[in-house]
């Protein structure tokens, strides 16, 4: 992989050579097609889709359709309906929690370190709907428990919710096999993928989950931007829990006829530019190759662990091989404040990593650590970034 | 602790700009915090330490240790310094607002909201002031015959006594107030005039005689002095067509001027005044309390109310 060549995609980097962005599991920077995508559509077509009949209206409903593709391409999806587009990851789970069929008692299972949009609309559910959480713990080096998994089965789950890749740690729970356990049990499963999606190849067929969201700031793609998959049949089923504007085939004062999937989940008028972009982000991410991209990011993360644990007073979260949590390193400092640590390598070498509980503070309270620093990698990060983090670390460790 | 003072800079700066208005909010939790002795989780009290250790580390790494290690101490040394100077800003401003001086009444230190000292500034009488200090606890008017001087009976039990110069410009600027003041509050006016500027010392014999000729003039005669440049007040000749103008006859002017009974009042006069200690002009007493200097009107009209309002 050329990293060089890929670097010059990016204006940001570009534009700001010295800098070095390791928060990528929070957001990634962009490359200038996934720019000219979202400007195109202001420049050149900026109209409806899928409603007025014309020919720049075509153009969009066919630039969104042909997004809707690459996305169902990017995932190995059966239908193009199975791709809705949505804001982000957490209204998937928002839709799936707020269109599924409820009743008092239903279990959800999920594990202990999922992100808070994994875990607030399942909590709320509880309070509102008498449904019944249960959290599946993780065996001490933070890698799934599958023997507990078995065990939770017997509950008799209506879903099971489960993070692919832990933005805590980075370390990928094996879904395909939870998924063959969870369906054997008669429960639906959701994936997400958020951390998994931009950083290693994924075949929803393959994988078999019934619903699965990623968002596309996190793989170069739009801010506001996410994708819900779900099995065509299932989504048939569900009932939105949004609807009004291009949700609807007719209305009359009395009744309304709601359009098939993916549409009846799109409701309103969409973010175009946005959707378009995330098209390109898929063909960018797809283009460099998921397999290349996850090698890199695993070999980069290899020489930052190296370094990081050079330090006595470094502790790190997860298993201590690189290779078990993909291109994320979350560590904390043992008598140093998080966020210090983090705003000094910004302060000092334009490190820029993110630090506290990362949206899953139930994880950080039950264990009652105040927070961590993370440093997420991407494909356009470095060997040379990895150095200079070092060089910059050794500084802040000697104060702090 | 730093959030105690951060906030309150914060909250300053946030009246001119929005970007600090978060940061304000932030440090205002954390100062809830900390007053109720719960530990600062805002990550604001680390956002100032990291940024200032940061800013060390490039000067000096063991600087830097030290400021880290001893954050929490050198925190509260630096709220103290705040808070003492906050204490200080208020006292000069509320001193500024009440004396004219954020140094206090009379004092001619560096004030900050009059840099010229403007509110200071005197036509010197010669007396040298000793250690860069104004020997203020020497004025005093309880052992002068105030009764040599134009006097002019109030409608109140205040009194006031204007020592002041015809011919020097900050006299000049004290005046109006002054006589704003009379006009206002009718205190017991007594006028001393004092030549700092010796060209202008004629006119006391001047005053004593149309004090002794025509008193009902005497107004219109101080006003004219006031307003008139000093240039031309060091020219007898015009000034006593001033006061032949005001009414009074010039055979009965120049004889009560130039009446050797007329000059020794003049001298006891001078005598008296220098009793007072006075070491500038204008100085005023408001019910026996030395005012040195063409102070703001607010000044004057607080000591002689004895009130903001």
């Amino acid at each position: 992989m050329d990293t060089q060549k890929i670097r010059a995609d990016f204006p940001l980097l570009n534009k700001f050579p010295q800098l070095i962005y390791f928060d990528n599991s929070c957001m990634t920077l962009r490359p200038q097609p996934v720019i000219d995508a979202i400007t195109g559509y202001y420049q050149e077509m900026s109209a409806c889709a899928g409603r007025s009949n014309h020919h720049l209206a075509t153009r969009v409903t066919e630039a969104v359709e042909t997004a809707r593709g690459k996305v169902q391409q990017f995932l190995n999806a059966k239908y193009t309906a199975e791709i809705i587009f949505i804001r982000n990851t957490s209204e998937g789970f928002n839709l799936v929690a707020g269109s599924l069929d409820w009743l008092p008692g239903d279990v959800i299972l999920i594990s202990d370190k999922e992100h808070n949009s994994n875990l607030v609309p399942w909590l709320r559910l509880q309070e509102e709907k008498g449904i019944k959480l249960q959290v599946v713990k993780s065996l001490p080096t933070n890698e799934v428990d599958l023997h507990a998994w078995e065990q939770a089965m017997e509950m008799k789950p209506k879903l099971v919710s489960v993070v692919m890749t832990s933005n805590l740690d980075g370390v990928s729970n094996p879904v395909k096999k939870l998924t063959e356990i969870a369906h054997r049990a008669g429960a639906l499963v959701m994936a997400d993928a958020a951390q998994a999606a931009p950083h290693k190849a994924l075949n929803v067929r393959e994988l078999d989950v019934d619903f699965l969201a990623f968002s596309a700031h996190k793989l170069c793609g739009p801010s506001g931007m996410g994708i819900l998959y779900g099995k065509k049949h299932l989504l048939e089923q569900l009932k939105p829990f949004m609807v009004g504007g291009d949700t609807v085939a007719a209305t009359t004062y009395e009744s309304y006829k709601m359009l098939p999937v993916p549409e009846k989940f799109e409701a309103g008028l969409q973010d175009y530019a946005g959707i378009i972009g995330t098209g390109a982000a898929v063909e960018y991410l797809s283009g460099i190759g998921l397999d290349k991209i996850h090698d890199h990011e695993v070999e980069l993360n290899r020489q930052l662990t190296k370094k990081l644990l050079d330090h006595k007073r470094v502790v790190l979260i997860g298993p201590e091989q690189a290779d078990a949590r993909g291109g994320i390193t979350s560590f904390y400092v043992k008598g140093a404040d998080h966020h210090q640590v983090s705003i000094m390598l910004d302060k000092l070498g334009n490190i820029l990593v993110r630090s506290g509980q990362h949206c899953v503070h139930s994880w950080f309270n039950d264990r009652k650590i105040a927070g961590s620093v993370r440093a997420s990698l991407y494909f356009y990060n470095t060997s040379e970034e990895i150095e200079k983090f070092s060089e910059i670390f050794n500084q802040v460790m000697d104060v702090v | 602790m730093l959030c105690i003072a951060s906030f309150i800079i914060l909250a300053v700066l946030s009246l001119f700009s929005v970007k600090y208005r978060p940061l304000v909010k932030e440090s205002l939790d954390c100062v809830l915090k900390r007053v109720t002795l719960r530990p600062c989780d805002t990550g604001f009290d680390i956002k100032v330490r990291s940024a200032i250790v940061a800013g060390l580390m490039t000067k000096s790494p063991r600087l830097a240790k030290f400021f880290n290690r001893r954050f929490e101490f050198i925190s509260w040394i630096f709220v103290a310094a705040f808070f003492l100077s906050l204490f200080w800003s208020g006292r000069g401003l509320y001193l500024y607002w009440s004396t004219g001086s954020c140094n206090g009444l009379n004092q001619s230190g560096f004030c900050v909201l009059d840099p010229a000292g403007a509110n200071n500034e005197i036509s010197s009488t010669g007396i040298e002031c000793k250690s860069g200090k104004a020997p203020t606890d020497q004025l005093s008017i309880s052992d002068v015959d105030l009764s040599l001087f134009p006097t002019f009976p109030g409608q109140t039990d205040k009194e006031l006594v204007f020592i002041g110069c015809y011919a020097c410009e900050y006299t000049k600027k004290a005046y109006p107030m002054i006589k704003e003041l009379i006009d206002k509050y009718r205190p017991n006016v007594t006028f001393v005039h004092y030549p700092s500027r010796p060209e202008a010392e004629y006119l006391m014999a001047y005053d004593t005689a149309i004090l002794k000729l025509k008193p009902d003039v005497y107004f219109e005669w101080l006003d004219r002095l006031y307003q008139t440049p000093r240039e031309e007040l060091v020219n007898e000749e015009k000034m006593r067509q001033a006061a032949i103008n005001l009414g009074l006859k010039a055979e009965a002017l120049d004889q009560t001027v130039q009446d050797p009974e007329t000059q020794r009042q003049v001298l006891i006069m001078k005598t008296e005044i220098d009793k007072t200690g006075i070491y500038g002009t204008p100085t005023v007493f408001i019910d026996g309390k030395p005012v040195v200097g063409p102070k703001p009107y607010r000044v004057y009209r607080m000591m002689l109310k004895g009130s903001w309002f």
